[in-house]
């Protein structure tokens, strides 16, 4: 065989170079532009370790971040905290063995509670009955009344309209004026422990 | 100046204010009709109501101790600070961050009322701010309430522009009014004239008799006003008289400032209560004391308005988490409350019984001069002993049987106004009532007549829109002008004696009733001033003397005189530097209400004002 003369080995590689060439051109879809841009990023990423990271981010993205669970809706807790400033009303129901305690003591604690629960529910609940007669008068039900207002029990038959006794007036929630409270506010602490300082 | 379209009157009390006012621009009716403001306020954490009054109080947070945005107001939503029942209610727990009663502490001359000394216990490096700063912060937030729900956006409409008429206490001083101007001024109001509280409270009883009131009071009537707030006590008699044919009246008398009140009353009877736990064996600390004084304070109110009631329960509930476990029942009996109340504070006494004073013991804490004398009858009975002379100054009565004897002038008061929240119990009423017609029988003459219909909490507000009114041209006056005679301190020229400091004389700048409006010389007297050098005059004051006129050397003044904050002033003129001014004093009482002193050089072509010094005094 004939040793390789220098000739034929500079057109081999430049005919290499060349196809190399033509099959980028064919890749970047005849864009010349991006080929230059191609040849700055290879230099400047070599060059530049930050610019080298955030390629690396664009060419290998993060995978996306599971949804978080929905936060927690206070909104249902937050009469309770008004009723617990105004009147104490969950340190009287959790009070923990009410069996122990003397019947004069429960008197006293619910006789000067119990006025500040009511104010706080009128004020912020609007909270008056659903029927204005006073309780143990006749009533008449009227035909089309909606069951979810007024309950008839004992010798129900046929249809109403129904006469019977009113045992009990029900209790409605005429507009719900419960205040947001600040926005600094932990909505689930519905009492801050109370620290005194001597 | 043209007239504003509201006349608002402002009662910046010293447990609570209010708002009264008129809009003239309301359209045309026969009685202008006063109405009342309702507050909005900080009342609970995030929460801002409407209350009809304003406490005033001032809660100064630490950083970091209440949530973020719970002190916001509707105008203001950065608000750092709270003023009003939040501030109240939150302070009375956590006193070192409550500024309270800064209204007395603005008339108190021992301390420096521009410098932070309030709160007063706080430690120091923490928040604190001057009387007159509390005091323009509790009219700010009046400013603003009023310019967020009447002004409604019209720049005429705003506070600042109306005419303002603020209350004073009668036994105010010239310094602590002048103070109480500049708390106005800063707080941005531009027309203010002050109104002393027991006549606003006279005016409120005008007001709601309408023209009946001379039906009710006669030419010779001396009508004592008994004003027992929350945390002050006042004294103002006024007297009626004829002038061309119809009835005047003039203000004749004020007492002293006393540091007593429906607090005290409410303490007294929490620690009655706490000696009944005592003696069953529980001791109450400091938290539960607090809530036993607002138990205490409801019972004696359902005591009072109720007379069938042989006692009302007192109840002390648990701290903590355990509000049954903890809970401390007690009962108020309506023999202990009458004991501790009226037998405490409106103890039976002569008319010549004077209150007890404390001697002054070496060391003492510096605080509010509290009255060391909790008898408000003894009080008063004073001030009616040193203002004898104002009683028999008065007219004589009208002869009413024709042919008749005349009847002889009493020498004590013939009618009574009540003011203030202590009294809408009847039963001090009454005591009261008995102590005036016992004193009154002693003298030969009836027991004085009770002028009713007076509204005790918001009376004095209402009083005060009404003179604005009466201001304009509408209603009757009560005049008065000063309620003091003021003097300069003028060190008499005799050898110095070493331990004897030289004995003062004092000249008399502006004489008793100095009305509102005028100005005088000072004749007789001149001084040399330095020109650049700081010059101090002593300021002394009497509600006693009442026929020194201006120029009058008064030289033995001890019990009649008493010296106040001193006043100052430093001639500036360039081009006399160093060189002695001679000056003569030139007074004036102003339309707002305050007294000016001047310094006139002799061609009167140049005048220097004196101001008060109302930094401590040095002892």
């Amino acid at each position: 065989m004939d040793p390789l003369d220098p000739l034929s080995v500079v057109l081999g590689v430049l005919c290499t170079l060349a196809v190399l060439f033509v099959l980028l051109i064919v890749r970047t879809g005849g864009n010349l532009g991006r080929l230059g841009l191609a040849r700055r990023a290879f230099g400047a990423i070599s060059r530049d370790p930050a610019l080298a990271a955030k390629v690396n981010l664009l060419l290998n993205p993060p995978p996306p971040e599971p949804p978080r669970p929905p936060k927690p809706n206070p909104e249902p807790v937050r009469l309770l905290a008004l009723l617990q400033r105004e009147g104490r009303l969950i340190d009287f129901l959790m009070t923990e063995n009410i069996q122990a305690a003397a019947d004069d003591q429960i008197a006293a604690a619910v006789k000067d509670l119990q006025p500040k629960w009511m104010a706080a529910l009128t004020k912020y609940l609007d909270l008056t009955p659903v029927m204005t007669q006073p309780e143990n008068t006749q009533v008449e039900v009227p035909a089309g009344f909606d069951p979810s207002t007024i309950r008839v029990i004992g010798n129900v038959t046929g249809e109403p309209p129904f006469r019977g006794t009113l045992i009990h007036a029900g209790w409605r929630v005429k507009e719900i004026k419960v205040p947001t409270p600040p926005e600094g506010q932990d909505e689930f602490v519905l009492q801050p422990a109370e620290v005194e300082l001597p | 100046m043209s007239s504003s379209r509201y006349v608002v009157g402002i009662d910046l009390g010293t447990t609570n204010s209010a708002v009264a006012f008129v809009d003239t621009g309301a359209g045309e009716g026969a009685d202008a009709v006063v109405h009342h403001l309702p507050i909005p306020q900080v009342v609970a954490p995030g929460a801002v109501e409407d209350r009809p009054l304003l406490p005033s109080f001032l809660y100064l947070p630490g950083p970091n101790e209440l949530p973020a945005g719970s002190l916001r107001l509707p105008w203001a939503a950065e608000r750092d600070f709270a003023v009003g029942e939040f501030a109240r209610n939150h302070g009375s727990q956590v006193p070192t961050r409550l500024v309270a009663s800064a209204k007395s502490w603005l008339c108190h001359p021992g301390v420096d009322r521009r410098g932070p000394i309030l709160p007063w216990k706080a430690a120091d490096g923490s928040h604190k701010v001057s009387p007159l700063e509390a005091g323009t912060l509790y009219l700010k937030h009046l400013v603003e309430a009023w310019n967020a729900r009447v002004a409604a956006g019209l720049a005429e409409n705003r506070l600042e522009v109306q005419d303002v008429i603020l209350t004073v206490p009668a036994s105010f001083d010239a310094v602590a009014r002048e103070l109480t101007v500049e708390a106005a001024r800063a707080a941005g109001l531009e027309q203010v004239t002050l109104l002393e509280e027991p006549q606003a409270a006279f005016y409120a009883w005008l007001d709601a008799s309408g023209e009946g009131w001379r039906k009710q009071v006669e030419v010779g009537d001396a009508i004592l006003i008994c004003d027992v707030g929350g945390g002050t006590t006042d004294f103002t008699l006024i007297a009626v008289s004829e002038e061309a044919g119809n009835l005047a009246l003039t203000r004749v008398a004020v007492g002293d400032h006393i540091l007593l009140g429906g607090d005290n009353m409410d303490l007294a009877l929490a620690h009655s209560a706490a000696a009944g736990f005592a003696s069953k064996g529980i001791k109450l600390d400091a938290g539960q004391m607090l809530m036993l004084w607002h138990s205490a304070r409801a019972a004696k109110e359902k005591l009072f308005s109720d007379p069938a009631l042989a006692s009302a329960p007192v109840t002390v509930l648990g701290r903590g988490s355990r509000v049954i476990g903890g809970t401390l029942k007690g009962d108020l009996a309506r023999a202990d409350a009458e004991r501790v109340l009226i037998e405490g504070f409106f103890p039976d006494c002569k008319p010549g019984d004077e209150p007890r004073r404390q001697k002054a013991v070496g060391l003492q804490e510096l605080g509010l001069p509290y009255a060391s004398d909790p008898a408000i009858t003894k009080h008063l009975a004073s001030f009616l002993h040193r203002q004898a002379e104002a009683l028999a100054e008065r007219a004589p009565p009208r002869r009413r049987r024709a042919g008749g004897v005349n009847p002889p002038v009493r020498s004590g008061p013939t009618a009574l106004l009540f003011n203030g929240g202590v009294f809408k119990a009847e039963p001090l009423r009454e005591r009261v009532s008995a102590v005036l017609g016992d004193w009154a029988k002693a003298t030969g003459g009836p027991p004085p007549k009770v002028l009713p219909g007076a509204d005790l909490d918001l009376g004095v507000a209402r009083g005060a829109a009404y003179y604005g009114l009466v201001r304009r041209g509408k209603g009757v006056r009560i005049r008065g002008g000063t309620a003091r005679a003021y003097y300069v301190g003028i060190e008499s020229s005799l050898p110095a004696v070493p331990g004897a400091p030289p004995p003062l004389k004092a000249l008399c700048v502006v004489p008793f009733g100095m009305e509102e409006g005028t100005e005088s010389d000072v004749p007789g007297q001149e001084f040399g001033l330095v020109v650049g050098t700081p010059a101090e005059f002593r300021f002394l004051g009497s509600s006693v003397r009442r026929t020194d006129t201006v120029g009058t050397m008064v030289e033995e003044w001890e019990g009649q005189i008493e010296e106040m904050s001193p006043m100052t002033t430093t001639l500036e003129a360039a081009e006399m530097a160093g060189q002695t001014v001679p000056v003569h004093l030139h007074s004036k009482v102003t339309e707002v209400g305050t007294l000016e002193l001047w310094c006139l050089s002799r061609d009167n072509k140049q005048r220097w004002k004196l101001e008060f010094n109302v930094r401590e005094r040095e002892e």
